[in-house]
């Protein structure tokens, strides 16, 4: 599903990022991406989004090489791998539906086809009845979930989730994670990086360590462990 | 399609959104748009009296009195049957030497000299109009002829055509000039639009982020941007186009004074090319605005 062969990335001539890095994730897994600040793990994300592309080696997503992706198809991959930040990055002048809305709407969906989508990801969020509020006016929680919906709408194989618990408090953190494996039963791929131990270790799935650049651990049902 | 009205409404947001960035652009275009048309007036005027002076030129090509009428006929003739050449008219010996009477009916001395001479001393006349005023010099070589150099006492052009030539001069350096103002404005306009769409896209950095983060086309992104630029360009072009007119009645006066109001009407010239004067600057200002929003929008997107 996902493979990155042997990749580096150099932001500056002598200090890597990411360094030889080998990695296969198969199709409806659920990895966790754990490390230091500084090790790579947003540059993985980054890097598997085309936001940035590597400096040498191969990343396939599917069939498709996207380590020399064109500018143009930049946007289809996009449409495939759904993502969660940290920041929810919601437009604050949108309610929560047309935040999700607009998933669909900046790729020419029609209008029918969204009124019909986004009413069924919101429920899957569990946000129903409150899709007319705009962010301002819902919990941290609830926003991330939108975030979720709004990544959800493309019908995506991948989701990429960088700290998408960080602003969360523990009540919702465990909701966020929650929502996570639900997608992931799905049979969405789930790529996870964070910083919370008691995520990691409650989730008991596959757990990919970084340093420096390298993985130096990498574990079927693993747990947090950061030396 | 479905893709392009999305385009146009997301245009259509980004415009209303921007409101008073959106006055102010198009305000200095309706300006930019204005001193153009300023320009298509100066030419007007310069092209009107560089017509009126043409209008006014002709040749005279003096005949030998001992010239017979049916060799003027002939000589007459000939120069109808040139292509070039709008209109011949012949003045005979006889209403050649009327003419000088009437010149000289108050002066009996001048008149009396004549009664001196055994004969009528004039010769008769050609009067000569071509269709434009450069064919002169082709017309007159081609009486260079031994036939009619025989009955030919003169003909010259010289005055008119030094004339003509310090006119058309002129009139080319004021094409010059305007053309050289014209790439200055299009320059200005360019560098405004491209600053307006920059401002735009930083005020809608985020926004732009979560398209391009939700699959959102390059193409989609660029687009918007270079819509929100031709409404700018359709509206100054519409309120330019409305606003000349109110100028034109301020210059119009002063223009009919100068021509002695035989000629340079402003308004009829405008109304006469209205939607081509619309059109022209209405692509030239979008054509320039597409580019310059383009160009700014490119730059962000290759980031």
């Amino acid at each position: 599903m996902i493979e990155f062969k042997n990749v580096s990335k150099y932001y500056t001539k002598d200090y890597p990022s990411i360094k030889n890095l080998n990695l296969r994730i198969k199709e409806g897994e659920f990895v966790s991406v754990v490390g230091k600040s500084g090790t790579g793990k947003t540059t993985l994300i980054k890097l598997l989004i085309a936001d940035e592309k590597p400096s040498s080696g191969e990343i396939l997503v599917g069939d498709w090489n996207i380590s020399k992706i064109k500018t143009n198809d930049v946007s289809h991959l996009r449409r495939q791998i759904g993502v969660v930040f940290q920041d929810f990055k919601l437009l604050q002048k949108k309610t929560l539906f047309e935040n999700v809305a607009f998933a669909l709407d900046v790729c020419g969906t029609p209008r029918k086809r969204i009124n019909e989508i986004v009413p069924q990801v919101l429920k899957i969020v569990g946000l129903e009845g409150k899709e007319n509020r705009y962010p301002l006016q819902v919990s941290g929680g609830e926003q991330q979930r939108a975030v979720v919906a709004r990544a959800l709408v493309h019908s995506p194989k991948i989701l990429v989730a960088d700290e998408p618990t960080g602003n969360l408090d523990a009540l919702n953190t465990k909701e966020i994670i929650s929502l996570l494996e639900k997608i992931n039963n799905f049979g969405t791929t789930v790529l996870l990086v964070t910083h919370n131990k008691q995520v990691v270790d409650s989730l008991k799935k596959r757990v990919v360590t970084l340093n420096q650049g390298m993985i130096i651990n990498d574990v079927e049902q693993g747990r947090y462990k950061i030396e | 399609m479905l893709g392009i009205l999305k385009i146009f409404k997301f245009g259509v947001q980004s415009f209303a959104r921007n409101f008073w960035l959106a006055i102010l652009t198009i305000s200095i275009l309706v300006l930019l748009l204005l001193s153009i048309n300023g320009l298509i007036i100066i030419n007007f005027i310069t092209d009107e009296a560089s017509k009126v002076l043409q209008e006014k030129v002709d040749v005279t090509i003096y005949l030998k009195s001992d010239a017979s009428v049916d060799q003027s006929q002939s000589l007459k003739t000939y120069l109808s049957n040139l292509p070039s050449v709008e209109s011949v008219e012949y003045v005979t010996p006889t209403e050649a030497l009327g003419d000088f009477k009437a010149l000289y009916k108050d002066k009996t001395e001048v008149l009396d000299s004549l009664d001196f001479l055994d004969s009528n001393p004039f010769g008769g006349y050609l009067v000569v109009k071509t269709t434009d005023v450069n064919d002169y010099r082709t017309v007159l070589a081609q009486l260079d002829t031994p036939v009619y150099r025989e009955i030919i006492e003169n003909k010259d052009f010289t005055d008119h055509e030094s004339l003509i030539n310090t006119v058309n001069s002129i009139t080319s350096y004021i094409k010059q000039f305007i053309i050289a103002i014209s790439i200055f404005f299009a320059f200005i306009a360019l560098v405004i639009i491209f600053n307006t769409v920059k401002i735009a896209i930083y005020t809608h950095k985020e926004e732009i982020g979560i398209m391009k983060l939700v699959g959102a086309s390059n193409w989609f992104v660029r687009m918007q941007f270079v819509f929100e630029a031709l409404l700018y360009s359709l509206a100054a072009a519409l309120i330019s186009m409305i606003l000349i007119f109110p100028i034109i009645s301020l210059v119009q006066p002063k223009v009919f004074e100068f021509f002695n109001n035989n000629s340079g009407n402003i308004f009829y010239f405008y109304r006469q090319n209205l939607f081509s004067i619309f059109a022209q600057q209405l692509l030239l200002v979008s054509l320039l605005s597409a580019f310059s929003a383009s160009l700014a929008i490119g730059r962000y997107l290759k980031k």
